[in-house]
Order: structure tokens, then sequence, then C-alpha cells
């Protein structure tokens, strides 16, 4: 007789037709040889709802079995000898050579044996023998219960494994391109099978379909990331890695004519990670410095140093696998710190290095130099010292291994170290980070592909940043990428937001912290007052309340250990310092643990220092302007360095650079109830912000200043606050509100008896009336406005009376009297030493002449469309008297 | 008080006895603005120039509230047609003033476009609002310190509230090559036998009120009929009868004739085959692209193709439309409108 499992259920010489007399069949044959109970016969063929006649009807289908059986075994009579009741249930018995199943058990260990051997075509003759014997899914054809169905997996199981390794020892066999068709049908029809992939991977590249074998790897991670959301193992990914390098070693080659193993130990590093991007020019540096396929190398180390979270492990290990054919003996990673994160010393990180090296335990007597010596004699290894700590460190280490090139990666430059290279990286590049994120969290950025470039900006580029970023995307499938960067978005709160399952970036920055001194770490908070933007040396003075020389010294450790930035100035300008965001983000909440009184004197400190390097730059871009509180400046300007001659020197380019500080200031000054300071700092900025047209600093600053001069009662500051909030509602053309804002101010001028803030309040309701179009009412105020400047001795007043009569004469159409009135006004400006206001005169006076044609007119005297009513201000098209 | 010649001789200027501080008088009509140079450069802060290199400017204005045209009709919206007009102005004003492009050069204007980002802060209310332009230029084709064109790009705010952008291309041609455009284009107009111009009848175009307008006179287009392709194609009034559209002295049809051409049939059209009630309707966005100049007396047509109606982000109904403008066979702009239905 012979019984088939292995396929639809069947008997030969004849298969009860009777499905349920198949069941009864089949779960005898799965356990055959074996006692099956009554229970569980009557399970498998009702379930859990058998009939109340199940045990009468069972006994039926055995009987009916029974007769198949005897038909087919006339030797057994007719109650046959095979199905016997064997209480509590039957059992059917059968030789080794009548199952089908059995059969294939037999076949498959054979098979194993043989491959295992090395007798690889034995090996897949035996397997393919006994595949064949399946005709079908195991178990088919009849409905399964419990029993059925986990056998039913069982044998399906063991199938596959048979089939994967009939193509492994094909494989070996040379076989590769007959096997691609059949792999690729596997994998439709077992789309989760890692092993298959890899498989298939081989088969095409051995096939010459490198290409092929890569997009393979790509519809695997596609189907598990789709399928599963999880990455493919380490198995397929590094198999992927080779692939990317062509590994000579994953060709095929005659048995027998493969390259000798080399001595061991052969080590490899961690699998690279399959979503690295970027780094192209590093990468190409880097391996510019290693030694050649021969050996050859002008340098014993690689330093890759850059800040905390850049990457450098990745990079190290991504360097180690492009570079694995000119090493030999492979490479390995030792990282040098304990499980706390302390640095290890010298022994103890050659000890480790070792182990690594060798599994057996180090002989009592043999010393740790000696014994790494012996370890990598004769080999050709990259060895990868991550996480160095400093010089001293590794010193020891790399003098054991001299022959041996080493990878180290530092978050400090270890300049110290002699014969190696430096390799410095840095943050990704936009377009590099916008791709790491797609490829950790890609479909969540199909609908918003702007969020992705935000999220990076927000991570300030970082890898571990974005990692976690997209990480924690990936885990919520319930966000957009928008929500996220809208976390980001807050300074103070956006740390929290990237942590992804290990993935904790303050806690990877905090390492750092935690790494320098107290003085360093006190610096690194402290310098977080400075705003986002960057800031230079004067400022970093007054934070830190320190001489500039110590202050600069600090500033070079801090940027030494990666914790704070230097940017290079512009042309033979002095570095401006600052943060990446995230360690910014980092400071700032450690800065809101400390206690508050320290951080208030440091704003204190700041905003004074703000005081006295403005006035400087503000007293030379527009002298005159500001009439009060010029004696307040508690900070001698030369405790501040040459702060104080840089802002009057270059006082725009000062004002460029440093807007955002003192901006920045006046919001932290009103923060810590600095009232006085606040009004005063945003006094010494408007000048520039009128000058720039910068309206969002010059609103935010007025906003706050004019709350604090109401709070510290000061009438003139207030004042002065409204009549430069009127000037940006004039240069905004809400000319109704100006006025309100000239008028309030100039009773408050008046009440305070400062009759030159009430003068000017009158220019610029001057000016508001010219841009209405009002030319004869704006020349009788700005004459107004010139007696009470003239009375008051305000001769910055003075001149911009007269610049106001000037451009009433222009907009009029009288060329000869603006002409005069020009004249007028630039000689004033010159007195002034105002240049901006002297070159706004003359390009005036030249414009008024080159048009003179058309102003000759008398009888229809020309209006000009637009007139430049203050420097780069131009009022178009209003109507006129 | 320190003495100033200067000084003495205007205070001889004519001057009230008070100081005047009373609340300004109502804007007058016009396009009346400010226009602001950023300077990027402490060269270009000091001197007042600007080197042939991207320059931001920002026009600040108070938007009409009793233009002839511009606040015609409804009077929900504030139309986009002031922001194009005034960026369109600036864009000729800095191009001679800051990139010292000579007068003798025309100006042709390439394309131009505006869309709202968002709607509600173009809605009028019963204060007034202000618009400021964020303009960034970027000269093009810098010849001897000289750009032979300008791309524009500009953020629109209201009142604070960022609601828009706009872009304009223009080129500064060289006066020969100008008169042989317009030489060769004209021609070309009157290619296929087109000579003359009537002006169709006053009535034969649509009410103001079906075009989103009040005043009769402000209607620019005739009534629409439908093409063998089953397109809409009306004649354009390339001379209204309000002088809003001659205030500009050209040889050629004005682009605010084309632009609320574009506007009055779009929203026609949106009410003819949507349904949507002209009185509520805004304008979304706007586009065109020019390829020549329309002459003043040859008849000026246009032509209009449905696109799909969808809806924006805030559920209103939203009608794109492709208009093409031609005189004989020759094609002068193309324009697409979206117009949008408010609720």
């Amino acid at each position: 007789m012979r019984f088939h499992i292995l396929g639809p259920v069947a008997m030969e010489p004849r298969t009860p037709t009777a499905a349920k007399v198949r069941v009864v069949l089949a779960v005898l044959l799965a356990r055959a040889n074996e006692t099956v109970s009554t229970e569980c016969l009557i399970d498998e063929l009702w379930d859990n709802a058998p009939p109340r006649t199940a045990g009468t009807t069972l006994q039926v289908y055995v009987s009916q079995l029974r007769r198949l059986l005897a038909e087919g075994d006339p030797p057994a009579g007719p109650l046959g000898q095979r199905l016997f009741t064997v209480p509590p249930g039957y059992m059917l018995r059968a030789k080794d050579d009548e199952i089908d199943l059995i059969q294939f058990e037999s076949l498959h260990q054979r098979g194993k044996a043989a491959y295992e051997s090395g007798n690889f075509a034995e090996a897949a003759t035996l397997l393919r023998e006994g595949l064949g014997l399946w005709t079908g899914a195991a178990l088919s054809g009849i409905p399964h219960g419990y029993t059925l169905s986990s056998t039913a997996v069982r044998l399906e199981e063991l199938r596959m494994s048979a089939l994967e390794q009939r193509i492994t020892a094909d494989l070996r066999l040379g076989r590769h391109k007959e096997l691609t068709g059949e792999l690729m049908a596997l994998i439709t029809e077992h789309p989760l099978r890692e092993t298959l992939y890899a498989h298939l991977m081989v088969a095409l590249f051995r096939s010459g379909r490198q290409s092929d074998a890569l997009r393979t790897f790509a519809k695997a991670r596609g189907a598990l990331v789709e399928d599963l959301g999880i990455e493919p193992g380490p198995g397929l990914r590094t198999l992927h890695e080779r692939i990317l390098r062509s590994d000579p070693n994953l060709a095929w080659r005659e048995p027998g004519t493969a390259r000798a193993e080399p001595a061991a130990p052969v080590a490899s590093p961690p699998p690279a990670l399959p979503d690295f991007v970027g780094r192209d020019d590093a990468m190409a540096a880097a391996l510019r410095a290693i030694p050649d396929a021969k050996g050859r190398s002008t340098t014993r180390a690689l330093v890759i140093s850059g800040p905390t979270g850049v990457g450098k492990t990745a990079f190290a290990v991504k360097l180690a696998w492009r570079a694995a054919d000119r090493f030999p003996h492979g490479s390995v990673l030792v990282h040098l710190r304990d499980a706390h994160g302390a640095p290890l010393d010298g022994r103890e990180a050659m000890a480790k290095l070792a182990n690594r090296l060798e599994q057996t335990p180090a002989a009592a007597d043999e010393d740790p130099t000696d014994r790494l010596h012996r370890l990598v004699r004769q080999r050709r290894l990259m060895v990868i010292l991550d996480d160095v700590a400093s010089e001293e460190q590794v010193r020891p280490l790399l003098a054991a291994i001299p022959a041996t090139f080493a990878v180290i990666t530092s978050r400090r430059p270890l300049a110290g170290l002699d014969g190696v290279r430096h390799q410095v990286l840095d943050v990704l590049k936009p377009g590099e980070a916008e791709l790491l994120l797609r490829e950790i969290a890609g479909p969540q950025f199909d609908d918003d592909p702007a969020a992705a470039l935000d999220i990076a900006r927000l991570c300030g580029y970082l890898p571990l940043g974005l990692r976690a970023a997209g990480a924690g995307l990936a885990a919520r499938p319930h966000w957009t990428a928008a929500m996220l960067a809208q976390r980001l978005e807050d300074e103070t709160t956006g740390l929290a937001e990237l942590v992804a399952g290990d993935l904790d970036v303050r806690a990877s920055l905090l390492v750092g912290y935690r790494d320098a001194d107290p003085a360093q770490r006190r610096a690194f908070r402290m310098l977080a007052l400075a705003p986002l933007a960057g800031f230079s040396l004067w400022t970093a003075t007054a934070l830190l309340g320190t001489t500039p020389g110590e202050t600069e010294r600090m500033l070079e450790q801090l940027v030494q250990s990666y914790l704070v930035e230097a940017r290079p100035g512009q042309k033979d300008q002095a570095p401006r310092y600052g943060y990446h965001r995230l360690m910014r983000a980092l400071a700032l909440d450690l800065l809101a643990a400390q206690e508050p009184a320290e951080t208030v004197s440091a704003i204190e400190r700041l905003s004074e220092a703000c005081l006295a390097v403005s006035r400087r730059a503000d007293a030379r871009l527009t002298p005159g302007r500001i009439q009060y509180g010029l004696d307040d400046a508690s900070v001698d300007p030369r405790s501040l360095g040459q702060a104080g001659e840089a802002a009057e020197a270059n006082a725009v380019e000062w004002f460029q650079a440093e807007s955002p500080v003192l901006v920045d200031t006046v919001r932290r000054a009103h923060g810590a109830g600095l009232w006085p300071q606040v009004w005063k700092i945003t006094e010494r900025l408007s000048g520039y912000v009128e000058t720039r047209a910068a309206w969002d600093d010059w609103a935010v600053t007025h906003e706050l200043a004019l709350e604090a001069a109401r709070r510290d009662g000061d009438a003139a500051a207030e004042a002065e606050v409204l009549r430069s909030l009127g000037t940006l509602a004039w240069q905004q053309q809400r000319c109704r509100q100006a006025v309100r804002y000239f008028e309030d101010a100039r009773t408050l001028f008046l009440s305070a008896v400062e009759p030159v803030g009430a003068a000017r309040c009158l220019i610029g309701v001057g000016d508001v009336t010219l841009s209405e179009g009002e030319s004869a009412r704006a020349g009788k105020v700005y004459g107004d406005a010139l007696e009470e400047c003239a009375a008051a001795g305000d001769d910055r007043g003075l001149a911009d009376a007269l610049r106001g009569l000037a451009v009433v004469e222009l907009q009029s159409g009288r060329a000869e009297p603006a002409l005069e009135a020009f004249t007028a006004f630039g000689d004033r400006a010159d007195r002034l030493g105002d240049h901006r206001w002297s070159q706004f005169a003359r390009r005036t006076k030249a414009w008024v002449l080159e048009h003179a044609g058309q102003w000759s007119d008398v009888q229809a005297p020309w209006v000009p469309a637009a007139v430049e009513a203050r420097p780069g201000i131009w009022v178009v098209g209003g109507d006129v008297d | 008080m320190s003495t100033d010649t200067s000084a003495k001789e205007y205070a001889r200027l004519p001057r009230a006895r008070q100081p005047e501080l009373l609340a300004p008088a109502a804007a007058p009509p016009g396009l009346g603005h400010h226009l602001l140079h950023r300077p990027g450069s402490a060269e270009s802060v000091m001197l007042g120039t600007a080197a042939p290199v991207a320059q931001e400017f920002t026009l600040s204005a108070r938007l009409p509230e009793h233009h002839p045209l511009f606040n015609d009709g409804p009077g929900i919206f504030h139309d986009l047609h002031y922001p194009i007009e005034a960026m369109r102005e600036s864009v000729l004003f800095v191009a001679h003033q800051y990139f010292r492009v000579p007068a003798s050069r025309p100006v042709v204007l390439a394309s131009t476009e505006a869309v709202a980002t968002d709607l509600e802060a173009w809605r009028r209310g019963t204060e007034p609002s202000y618009i400021s332009v964020d303009m960034i230029l970027h000269p093009v084709d810098v010849i001897n310190g000289v750009p032979r064109g300008l791309t524009c790009e500009a953020r629109l705010s209201i009142d604070g509230v960022r609601c828009g952008d706009a872009k304009a291309r223009t080129v500064f041609l060289m006066p020969k090559v100008y008169h042989n455009h317009r030489a060769r284009g004209r021609a070309a107009s009157r290619g296929n036998g087109v000579n003359g111009y009537s002006v169709p009848a006053v009535d034969d175009r649509p009410s103001a009120e079906a075009v989103g307008r009040s005043d009769p006179r402000n209607v620019v287009i005739g009534t629409p009929v439908p093409d063998d392709s089953g397109r809409l194609r009306v004649q354009v009034v390339a001379q209204p009868a309000h002088p809003v559209f001659t205030a500009s002295a050209t040889d050629h049809v004005p682009s605010t004739v084309l632009l609320e051409a574009s506007r009055q049939l779009a929203i026609l059209a949106a009410g003819e085959l949507h349904g949507f009630s002209a009185s509520s309707c805004a304008l979304g966005g706007w586009a065109a692209r020019f390829q020549g100049f329309a002459e003043i007396d040859l008849p000026l047509m246009c032509t209009l193709r449905a696109e799909e109606l969808r809806r924006d982000a805030a559920g209103r109904r939203v009608f794109p439309v492709a208009l093409t403008f031609s005189q004989g066979a020759r094609e002068l702009a193309t324009v697409t409108v979206e117009v949008i239905q408010d609720y």
C-alpha cells in the first residue's frame, strides 16, 4: 500500500471518497504507528460542536476505512490488520516505505548529512528526490481541525527547509543561472522569507546581474517594511553590503579552488546602517587615508571627530565595509567606554581589544601589550577604537599595535596624536538630511514633502536627531510630519520629542556635556542666553563675567569639545560662535534648572554690555539721534575688548551682525524685569531698524520697551518709544495710527518738558501728511518743527525738518526751491556727521538736475510720480495739492 | 539755539500758527503707497544704491476703499488687482531707479501671477486694511552692470497676516527690438484680414452684476457665445467707458483691461456653468503669460476653457478656467483664473 499526505491526502490503490473518512485517514497517517484518541478524531472531524451521535459516526468512518485498507491489502483479511482499536482510540500501522512523509524525512536527513560533509552534488540529488515526493500543499483536499492544521504548518516548514538547503547546494555547485527563475517564483509565493531573497541575490550576482541583485534587496526591504514594519535582518543587510562593493569572495568558485581561509581570528565590525546616506566626499577622503590593498599607507591611524550624534561610528563602520578588501583579516570595533559611559583606561582598552580578537581568556602571566602584539602579528586588520575620550587613553594601545591600522572616533579632535590623519564630520547637508528622513519614515512624507525639510532643519541636520525624529514618526502612523515639525519648533520642548526606543537624543548629547569640567559646563549653560543666530566675543565675555582673554580660552575649549561651534568671520573679522540647535536646546534645558539669580545676573551684564557697545555704533549711524540717558552705561567698554571700536568703525556691519543679540537681549531683559535696560537697548536699536526697515524686530522690541518704560515710570522714555512706533506705522502707511502715536508721544514729551522729542514728533506728522499727498499742509508742519527744533537746540531735528521741507518742494514740482532746501539739509547733515543723510541730499540734488528738462515748463510744472522722502523710502502716487 | 542760514530762510515759509495734529484726510484715489528699499549691504545702506544682485523691497499701502474699479461691486473682498498692479509699477520703478535700466528701453511684462493663500485675510471689514508686499527682485542677464530683465517674487500680507504670493517677470528690450516686435505683432494681428473695430453695444454686454461689478461702465466684455469646440468666446471691450482704464496712456490695451476682462469672464462663466453667485465670488488666483501687445484699434477676443471644479481646504467650490486672448490669428496672452465661491 502507499499513503500520501505530502499533497492531497490519498491512499493506493483506492482513496476514500468521503472527506470525513479522509480526515480520519490523514490524522492516523500523520501519527502513524501511534494511538490516536477517539476525542482527538472527534475534535478534528467536528471541531468543538460534535453531534450527539459523534462516537457512532466515527465508528462508521473507521469501518469504511478498514474496508478500503483491506481492499488494498488482501493478505490482511476482511477486518484489516492495519487499523487497530487500541484504547483510548485507534492506531494505523504502516511501514516506512509506505508513507511519503517518512520517505521524505529520511531523504531530507541524508541530504543534510551529505551537505554537511561537503558532498553538495549528493545532497542536491537526495533533497531533490525528497522534494519530488510532494504533490501539492501537505494534507490538502480535506478540512483541517487543530491537529491537521498544526501538522500542515510543520510539514510546510520542513519542505521549505529542505528546499532552501537544496538551493544552497545547487548554488555551491554553480547552478546559479538555473536557479534564478525558481527563486523568483518562490519569492512571489513566500514574500517574507529572507533566505529566499538572499539566495536569489547571490544567484543574480553570480549570474552577472548585480543591479538585479540590488533591486531584489530593495524588494525584500519594501516587503518587510510594508508588511511587518521591520528592516531586513543582519544577514541580508550584510549580503547587500557585499554585493554593493562587489565582494570577490561572493563570486562562485569551482570546488577546490576557493581561497584559503585567512588565519584566525577574522573579525567583522557590526553591520553598517542600511540607511546610511551622504558623506560621499568624506568617505572618499577617508578611503584615500587608509592603507591600500597591499597594505601601504602613509599614516597609521585616521581620527574621525565631530559632535555627538553626527554619525562618527556609523561612518567608521561604513568605512570598514567599504574597505573590507584591503583588510583580509577583517576589522573589529571596540567601544572604549564602560557600561556607565566612563572612559576605559589604557590597560582596560588593550584588554578589551585583545578579548575581541581572541575568545580564550588571557594567560595569567602574559603581558597585555605582548598579548595584543601576538594577536595582530602578521594580520592585516582594521581596528576601530570608538568614542575615544583623550589622547592618553589610546596612546598605549596604539603603541601595542604599531603595524595595525586604527580608525579612531572621538568627540575631541585629538590633535596631540602623532602620525595620524584627521577627518572632521559635520552635520548632513539639507538634501542628505531629507533623504535620511525619507529612508526611515518615507510614506509619512508623501503628502507633505516640505515637512521633511522642516524637520531636517529643526534637527539641525544632525543624523542622531534625524534618526530619532524619523523613527518616532514611523512608530506613530497617526501623526503627520507637519505635527512633528510643529512640536519640534518649540526650542524648549523639542528635544523631548526626539526619543524613539533607545534612541534618546538628549541623553546622548548629555554625554558630551558630562565629559566637560565644571567651568566648561557653566559656560555651556550661560552662553545659551545668547541668540541661536550666534554671538561674538564681547557677548560671551559679558555673559560669563570674565575677561576677554579668559573668555576666548574658554570658548576654544568648548569648541574643541564640540559643545559650541566656531563660525569663521567675514573677511578678516573675528570668528563668531554659536550652538548647534539641539545643543542649545540642551543648554537652555540645563540653564532652566540652575539658580535663577545667576541667570538674571548674566542677563544684566549682557544688557549693560549691549548698551555700552551699541551706543557707539548708533552714534556713528544716526549721530545726534539719542538725546536721553547717554550717561547710563555702567560698563567700561574697555572691559569688552575691542568691541566698541569695532562697532564704531563699521556701524552698519556691526548692527547687521549684532542686532539679533540686541533683540534677544531685549526679550530676556524684559523677562527678567530689567525695565530700564529694555527700553534703553531698544532706543539704541531703533535707528538701525528704521534704516533697514526691519519691521519685525522693530515691532517686537518696541512693544516690550513700551511696557518697560511705563513700568519704569519714565515718561520721556515712553514718549520716545511711541515716537519710534509712529515712524514704523508711517513706513507701513498706517497713517492714522502713526498720527496717534506721534500725538501721544508729543503730549508726553511736553509734559516731561522734553522739547526736542516734542519737536521731532511734529516732523513725524509732517511725514504722514506728505505721504497723504498734502504737500502744503506738510510744509506748514515741517516749518513749525523747524522752529521748535531750532529753539530746543536740536541740530539733528533741524536737519530733519529741512529734509521734510525739501521733499515738500520736490513733491510740489518746485525744482529750484527743492535744490536749495536739499542743499541746506545736506549742509546740516555734513555737520552732524550723518553720512547717510549727506548722501541722500547729494543724490536727490543730482536727480533733480538730471530731470532739469522736465522741470523747465513753468506753466505746467512736472510733478514726479514718486519722491524719496527719507533714504530708501519712496512716497509713490499720492495726490498733489 | 544754533543759528543756521538755511533755517532762517525756511523760517519765512508760510505756516500755521499752531501745530496741526488732526486726523489725516481720507486717502486719495489711485495707487498711493510707500516703496521701501531694504538694503542688504553697508554700502547700500549708506549710499542708497543697489548692486546688480538680488534686492529686497517692500511696498506698503492702505488698500483702496473707494477705487472706481477695484472697489466696484459687492465689496466683500479686496481685489487681487491692487497688489498685481502695484507690484508691476514697483518693478518698473525699481528697474530704472535702482538697477539703472535706461528709460529708453521699453519694458515688456512677460508674466505675472498672484495667488491668495488665505482668503479670509482678503475679506473687507469696517476698518481700513493695510497691505505689505515683500519683494525680492533678481536681475537677469546682467550686461555692463545693467540687467536685461527682472524677476520678482513677492509675499503678500494684509494687516500682518500672510495671505498670498505673487510673481512677475519683466524684460527690458532694446528700442529697435521692441519696435520690430510691435510691428511684426501688429502685422500678424491684421494677417487674416481683421481690420477695423466695433465695440459691442451696451445691450450686447452682460450686466455689471453678472460679472461681479456694479457700474455698467466697468463692464469690459461682450456677451459670450460658445464656439464649435464648446468653449466660451467673447469680445473684450478694449476701450471701456470708465476713465480708470485709460489712466495710464499707452499705445496698447492696458494690462488692467486684460486683468479685468479675465476676472469678469471667469466670474460670469462660474455663474452660468456652475451657478456661482457673482456677488460672493472672489479670485483665488490669477496667472498670465504675455506673448504680445493688444492693439487698441483691433478686435480683441477672449476664449475660455473651463477646468474641473474642485474644492479648497475650507470646502469652498473653486472654479479654475484657462483663458486665451487673441487678435486675429495671433495669440496675445494665456491666463488662468481661479474663482472661489464664498459662503
